[in-house]
């Protein structure tokens, strides 16, 4: 399982969001990091097919996504940056509802994700009842219903409680097994341990990408406009201090 | 490099690493060769041709079972209002057809039921069904049959209410052709959620609620206008429009275009959400 990505870049309008990013990811568990603005969601959006790219191309699995967009897209498992669904409905009938668009029974696996992820009590409450932590919750388990085998996750813990966060990496441990995990995250407390390999997103280029463990300052990969030296260097210091942390 | 460390002769016994003899020199041929990289033309030719040869996934459910299922799980999409909008237009008319104004009742239909299939359409793509419709796209249903799924809730409660109407009308002894009647209001509802929702999936549900409702009250005005005209001539307007829906060619002739015209609508707008992976592949590919 490989999912590669060459030359894309995307922009809207004159501003440039991300910029000839090329990686080759197999399937573990994948941190992008990166401070607001640097392309972190823009990234997932175009590899969940939600953004169309300016230029560059897309292979999953071998399948390219200029061919064969309507098989990936069923592979795939996504967390939005913002979630706003209708108040009216509950969580139990929204998994279910997605269920049946994933077009497989799935009950089973909903009562799990649903325990697992401690919303249990308030899986037959509105939406509008929910707390920010529970909305992003269950926009997890909506992301791991279906077994996805490419997973892209935008943001999953923010508005996490810390038990919230346990249960979150609990989950994605057990389902990392023979799959692919894109997770954005601003937090580099969130990457330790967790994240297999890291990329490091600043202005739309990859300043580094690699194993957890070899994150150091001369690992850094400039990025190509050098008038974000500093400040580059300066977040990256902060993500490899965050990481002693 | 040995040759016995290298990949192509992995799986491969002694005896036939040794008949394959020294190997090291093309090893190194083949270590020290890159490919080019290919050419934006190259690439798109080469996708061209193989293109047609991919065997192509079914979208579309086959039997009716599934579909049933998917029109089914559309209802979550719709909070009460929504029926109740329906319902109270149904109660409109029941309680008009025991009133002194009963004879009205035919254009009570003609006008409302198109607004409330409009409507319908416009309020299943509602601002707040946006990320849902992002989670939609992700998964093994096509857009495409999201859209007929919803368009069936949408449009088969309307032309039920519309009928249970239309049953109202013929109890009460109405001299109209059901037939034309029928007409009258299914062109004019074809048209109005065609034009809400090719607006709506171009340009936005803002749009797709403001130019079908304004287009449809202003032809309604118009309508009534020439009615009044006609009650100078001592005609009673309503008296006057029932007639003309009942045996007015013209009226006959505009309902099967309107009919036509709303159809053509929506396979436009099916032909936007199918077009949208399209549009994708084209772009992603440069």
């Amino acid at each position: 399982m490989e999912l590669k990505i060459q030359n894309l870049t995307k922009s809207f309008g004159s501003q440039i969001a991300l910029s000839h990013i090329s990686l080759e990811l197999t399937a573990g568990c994948v941190a992008v990091l990166g401070p607001n603005g640097s392309g972190k969601t823009t990234l997932l959006r175009c590899l969940a097919t939600l953004e169309i790219p300016n230029s560059g191309q897309l292979w999953f699995d071998g399948y390219p996504y200029a061919t064969h967009l309507q098989l990936l897209r069923s592979q795939m498992g996504y967390l939005p940056q913002e979630l706003n669904l209708p108040d009216h409905l509950t969580i139990r009938r929204l998994l279910n509802y997605l269920a049946i668009l994933k077009k497989s029974s799935h009950s089973e696996q909903i009562e799990d994700l649903i325990y697992a992820l401690g919303l249990g009590k308030v899986a037959n409450n509105p939406l509008s009842s929910l707390s920010n932590g529970q909305m992003r919750l269950l926009g997890i388990a909506q992301a791991f219903l279906g077994k996805p085998t490419l997973l892209l996750l935008d943001e999953p813990t923010r508005g996490l409680d810390i038990e919230e966060k346990q249960r979150f990496f609990s989950l994605l441990r057990q389902h990392v097994a023979s799959r692919l995990v894109l997770y954005s995250t601003h937090d580099p407390q969130d990457i330790n341990q967790k994240a297999d390999r890291v990329i490091i997103l600043y202005r739309g280029q990859v300043v580094f990408f690699g194993e957890v463990g070899d994150l150091n300052p001369s690992d850094r990969i400039d990025p190509k406009s050098h008038n974000n030296h500093n400040s580059c260097n300066q977040f990256f210091t902060s993500v490899i201090k965050g990481l002693e942390y | 490099m040995k040759k016995d460390d290298f990949w192509l002769l992995d799986g491969l016994s002694e005896e036939q690493r040794d008949e394959l003899g020294d190997l090291n020199g093309l090893i190194n041929v083949l270590e020290s060769y890159t490919l080019p990289e290919p050419q934006r033309e190259n690439r798109d030719r080469l996708l061209d041709s193989i293109i047609p040869y991919l065997p192509k996934s079914n979208i579309y459910r086959q039997d009716l079972k599934s579909w049933l299922r998917l029109i089914r799980s559309q209802w979550v999409m719709f909070e009460t209002s929504f029926w109740v909008a329906g319902l109270l237009v149904l109660l409109l008319g029941f309680f008009m057809s025991f009133l002194e104004g009963r004879e009205m009742l035919p254009l009570v239909l003609l006008v409302l039921s198109p607004l409330l299939s409009a409507s319908g359409v416009v309020y299943v793509f509602r601002p707040e069904t946006r990320t849902l419709n992002e989670l939609e796209i992700l998964t093994a249903t096509h857009p495409v049959e999201l859209l007929i799924a919803r368009l069936t809730m949408v449009l088969g409660f309307n032309v039920l209410i519309a009928f249970a109407l239309m049953l109202a009308i013929h109890l009460e002894g109405t001299q109209i052709m059901l037939g034309r009647l029928v007409l009258a209001w299914l062109g004019p509802l074809l048209t109005l959620c065609g034009l809400a929702l090719y607006i709506t999936l171009r340009w936005g549900v803002l749009v797709g609620v403001v130019l079908p409702l304004g287009l449809w009250g202003g032809l309604v005005m118009l309508g009534w206008r020439e009615a009044l005209l006609r009650s100078m001539e001592g005609m009673n307007p309503v008296s006057w429009l029932t007639l003309m829906i009942g045996s007015s060619n013209t009226v006959l002739i505009a309902s099967v275009v309107t009919c036509l015209l709303g159809l053509g609508l929506l396979l436009l707008a099916w032909k936007t959400v199918a077009g949208e992976s399209y549009t994708w592949n084209l772009k992603s590919r440069i």
